[in-house]
Formats: C-alpha cells, sequence, structure tokens
C-alpha cells in the first residue's frame, strides 16, 4: 500500500472516530459524563437506516428519520437515566449507567435485528475514484464530506448563534451559565441529542462500507473515546485531530504491518499519549472532572 | 422593592442564616458587611434563588419568591454578580456580555443595552473582541458587572466586586456603582471592604455569624467607633 492510499484510508477512517468523538466531548463538556452508549448511537444510525431502505424509503428520507429517531432515543434515554442522576458526584457511577444503556441498547437491537450482519448499498455508485495514486470509493468520499458539513455546521452553530454561544457557555461554567438563567439541565439534554445525531449521522454513511451488526457499537465506543482523549476532550476540535489521528495511525499499521494490529494500534496509541501528554493533543494542562 | 422575613438557610445540618429579617428600598444602594463566614454571600443566593431557604419568606415587590429558582428571579429582574466574578473565561468579553442578556433576548434590544455598559464601562468596548480569561482582575470584575447589567436589572445582588483588585481599581469600580445608582438599578452590595461599600451605600446591615446585629443607615455605621474599629479597620478619631 502507498503512502497516499494510507492517507485516504486514514481519513476515511478517521472521519467516522471523528463524528463518534465530537459527540463524546460534546457531551462530556456540558455535562461532565462520559458517555459509553455514544458507539450504540452509531449502530443505531446503521441498522435504523438499513430498515427503512428495505422498507422502501428513500436515501434521504431514511436518513433524516434515522437521525430524529436516534435522537429521541438518546433523549429518553437522558431523562430516564442520566438526568436523576444529576446530583450524583461520583462520576463512575454515571460511566456505569451509560455502560449498561449501550448494553441494554445493544440487547434489544439483537431482539429486534437478530445476529445477522446487514449490508447497505452505496449511496452512489461503486466505481473508485482514482487520485493521486490512491482509489478512494465514493462512499468514501460521502463519509469525508459528512464529517466536513459536520464541522461546518458545528462552527456555525457553536460560533454564530445565540444558542450556540449559550452551548458554549454551559461547556465553559456550568455555575455561571445557571446564573445567566441558562437552563444547564435543557442544554444538557439538547447535548444528548445532539451527539446522538452526529453518531447516528456517524452509523448512516459508514453502513455501506462496513457490514451492520447489532454489537458493533461497543468497539466504536472505545475507538471514538480513544480519538477524544487523543484531541483532549476539550471541544469538537479537538476530538476531530484525535479521530484523524487515530484513523491515520490505524491506516499506517494495517498498510506497512498488519490489518489484525487495527485494535491495538488504537489502544497502544491511547497508553502513549496518556504517558506522554496526558491531557491529549489540544489539552489543557489539567483536566478537572473525569 | 425587597423583604427578607426571619428568613434562615443552612448547609446541610450546618445553619447559615438565622431569622434574617430587613428590606430594601427602591434605587437605594444596600450594603452586608461582616466578617470571613457570617452568611453575607449566602443571603444574597437565597435572594437570587441560588439556594432555597428553609424557612422565612421573601417578598420581591411583594410578591413571596422563596420557592423560585434562579431562572424566574432573572426574569424579575433580578441579576446576581457573583464572588470570584464566575465569568466565561474562555469566551470573549462581547460574548460574555450578550449572555447576561440570555433570558431577555426577546424583550430587550441587546446592541442598545450593550451600548449602556460600554457607556459605564468604555474600556470593555476597546477589548470587546479579547479573550475574557486573557483580562486583568479589575477589567474581569467590569465584565462581570456588564454582564450583570444586560439584563436590564431592576436588583443588582455584587458579591464582592472589590475581592482581588488593587485600590485604585476599587475606586474606580465603586465610582461607577455609584453612576449606576443614579440610573435607577436598586442594589444590594456584599463587601468586606466595609469602608468602601459604606461610602456608596445608603445603607446597611451588620452579619454576624448568621444573625443581623445593626441596621442602619451607611453613614452611621461608618461613624459607630467599635464597627468602624471591627469592619473599616480603623477608629474613627484616629
Amino acid at each position: 500500500m502507498n503512502i497516499e492510499q494510507v492517507i485516504l484510508t486514514g481519513l476515511t477512517n478517521g472521519s467516522i472516530y471523528a463524528l463518534i468523538a465530537v459527540g463524546f466531548v460534546i457531551i462530556y463538556n456540558v455535562t461532565g459524563i462520559i458517555n459509553f452508549a455514544q458507539g450504540e448511537f452509531t449502530m443505531l444510525g446503521a441498522m435504523i437506516v438499513i430498515s427503512f431502505v428495505d422498507f422502501g424509503f428513500n436515501m434521504i428520507t431514511a436518513a433524516i428519520l434515522t437521525i430524529i429517531i436516534v435522537m429521541g432515543i438518546s433523549t429518553l434515554m437522558y431523562g430516564l437515566a442520566i438526568y436523576p442522576l444529576k446530583n450524583t458526584k461520583n462520576s463512575l457511577t454515571t460511566i456505569m449507567v451509560t455502560m449498561g444503556l449501550g448494553i441494554v441498547i445493544t440487547g434489544i437491537s439483537l431482539l429486534i435485528w437478530g445476529t445477522e450482519a446487514r449490508p447497505l448499498a452505496p449511496f452512489t455508485g461503486n466505481r473508485p475514484i482514482t487520485f493521486l495514486n490512491a482509489s478512494i470509493s465514493h462512499q468514501d468520499l460521502w463519509i469525508i464530506g459528512s464529517c466536513a458539513v459536520l464541522v461546518l455546521f458545528i462552527y456555525l452553530m457553536f460560533e454564530k448563534t445565540y444558542f450556540g454561544m449559550a452551548f458554549r457557555a454551559c461547556m465553559s461554567n456550568k455555575e455561571a451559565s445557571r446564573l445567566m438563567g441558562i437552563s444547564t439541565e435543557v442544554m444538557a439534554m439538547l447535548a444528548f441529542a445532539l451527539s446522538a445525531g452526529i453518531g447516528a449521522l456517524a452509523g448512516i454513511v459508514m453502513a455501506p462500507v462496513t457490514f451492520a451488526e447489532y454489537d458493533m457499537g461497543m468497539m466504536l465506543s472505545l475507538k471514538g473515546f480513544v480519538a477524544a482523549v487523543l484531541g483532549g476532550l476539550t471541544g469538537a476540535p479537538a476530538a476531530i485531530i484525535g479521530g484523524f489521528v487515530l484513523g491515520i495511525l490505524e491506516s499506517v499499521g494495517t498498510g506497512f504491518i498488519s490489518s489484525g494490529y487495527n485494535d491495538f494500534i488504537a489502544f497502544a496509541a491511547l497508553i502513549i499519549i496518556m504517558l506522554i501528554r496526558p491531557s491529549g493533543i489540544l489539552g489543557h494542562k489539567s483536566i478537572k472532572k473525569v | 422593592m425587597l423583604e427578607v422575613k426571619q428568613l434562615n438557610v443552612s448547609y446541610g445540618h450546618v445553619k447559615a442564616i438565622h431569622d434574617v429579617s430587613f428590606h430594601v428600598k427602591n434605587g437605594e444602594i444596600f450594603s452586608l458587611i461582616g466578617a470571613n463566614g457570617a452568611g453575607k454571600s449566602t443571603l444574597l443566593l437565597a435572594i437570587s434563588g441560588v439556594l432555597s431557604p428553609q424557612g422565612g419568606e421573601i417578598l420581591y415587590n411583594n410578591h413571596p419568591v422563596q420557592e423560585k429558582n434562579v431562572r424566574y428571579m432573572v426574569n424579575q429582574g433580578v441579576t446576581l454578580v457573583p464572588e470570584g466574578r464566575q465569568i466565561f473565561y474562555d469566551m470573549k468579553v462581547k460574548e460574555n456580555l450578550m449572555l447576561g442578556a440570555y433570558r431577555h433576548k426577546k424583550k430587550i434590544n441587546i446592541l442598545e443595552e450593550l451600548e449602556k455598559v460600554y457607556e459605564l464601562f468604555p474600556v470593555l468596548k476597546t477589548m470587546e473582541s479579547r479573550i475574557a480569561g486573557t483580562l486583568s482582575g479589575g477589567e474581569q470584575q467590569m465584565v462581570a458587572i456588564g454582564r450583570g447589567l444586560m439584563s436590564n436589572p431592576t436588583l443588582l445582588l455584587l458579591d464582592e466586586p472589590s475581592l482581588g483588585l488593587a485600590p485604585l481599581v476599587i475606586k474606580e469600580i465603586f465610582l461607577q456603582l455609584e453612576k449606576l445608582r443614579k440610573t435607577g438599578v436598586t442594589i444590594i452590595l456584599v463587601e468586606q471592604n466595609a469602608k468602601a461599600a459604606l461610602k456608596i451605600s445608603d445603607r446597611a446591615a451588620v452579619l454576624v455569624r448568621g444573625k443581623i446585629e445593626k441596621i442602619d443607615l451607611a453613614e452611621n455605621l461608618f461613624q459607630n467607633q467599635n464597627l468602624h474599629e471591627m469592619y473599616v479597620g480603623t477608629a474613627v478619631n484616629k
């Protein structure tokens, strides 16, 4: 595999990890919670969109409905399981609860869709495009493009709207936000919904390049978490950088060593970065919350 | 405007405020002075809706508000500028100020309110694009007060605005508070710097271990020999 191909493959995988990692950091910065059910939102995105397409919906309608449903599920999850823990001082409790929720979502998905891996046709054709000695599929472009559009969307929403400003205020200082009359509980619920929507989008665009299965969420959660920690857990730009770093590292390992080392490389990278720079690539020197 | 009756506030089993009663008139500056741990900040937190009192009553414009939360109080025009400033350090000065108007964004013209704040603190206009965390302590305090004013409050609760500031900066801040009074805003001021607080206040209360020891005109308290020695630092005639 040549270096151009390694980088393009890394960018594609990195885009998926970046989308999941962005979900992690949005929830973490607004609520202080590490949501280990984030990968399940991606799994739900993939499984639900495939079901809608199987029912005969066109791709755009299926994608919109899927994102709305996954956002609804996460809002319900926040209201039933996370909000009641709002006064909990022990962050381990909330982490355990999100892991439990991930297991519940996986179990329900097993009952609904069974163990069979489910395919989805690429959005626009199968023919690869050759670019700088490397080939890239249409679907890979959809994945990278979705990530780019999402980055733009997040930038515009957070930086250019009053709502986004209030959202950043909650990320910056929850107590002061309350004094401004901002409902931090509503913002936390919206953080879960937004993260779920982003996770679902990741699932939708990745479904055609990987078979969707009921139990894919856990590994995606772990990879997204690694990307978020690599970036530094400080915000969306850090998460996106973390995602791309992880994607390219995995791609280098796959291209020059063996594809069997994928997971090893991801978690080795996490351990190394924790030893060398515990605050992550773009992180501040000390992180108070975890 | 504000009437506090037999108020009791506790942190768990520790009682911080015991049967405190006082009233604040429209348009006045009312100071709460006392030593560390006297319960001054707790009182402000209860009035602003951050803490729920265990007993007693808080009447704001004759309506009981002791059970109401911060959002309700902000909507009613009561704004707390907290101790330690609590500004959004990683956001721009202008964003900090604009967030002060969050609950009132549909009712007020944010740009007009911004201009009013800039009139009071002209230095903030020149640094509106700067990240708030990079400002000096005094400038950050101006941001905190300016942010509080953005909601066009009728009652402003100021908790230790002089904390950690240089004497010249304190003088400047208190000068602006006097200007603010002229616009009709009622102010409850919590201060350890009793001398500065009493100089600009109409009336004041002295809190000792969660109880009100004395309420009087600020000038009378300033002249009171015992209080002067205890809270202002030097005896009156020395």
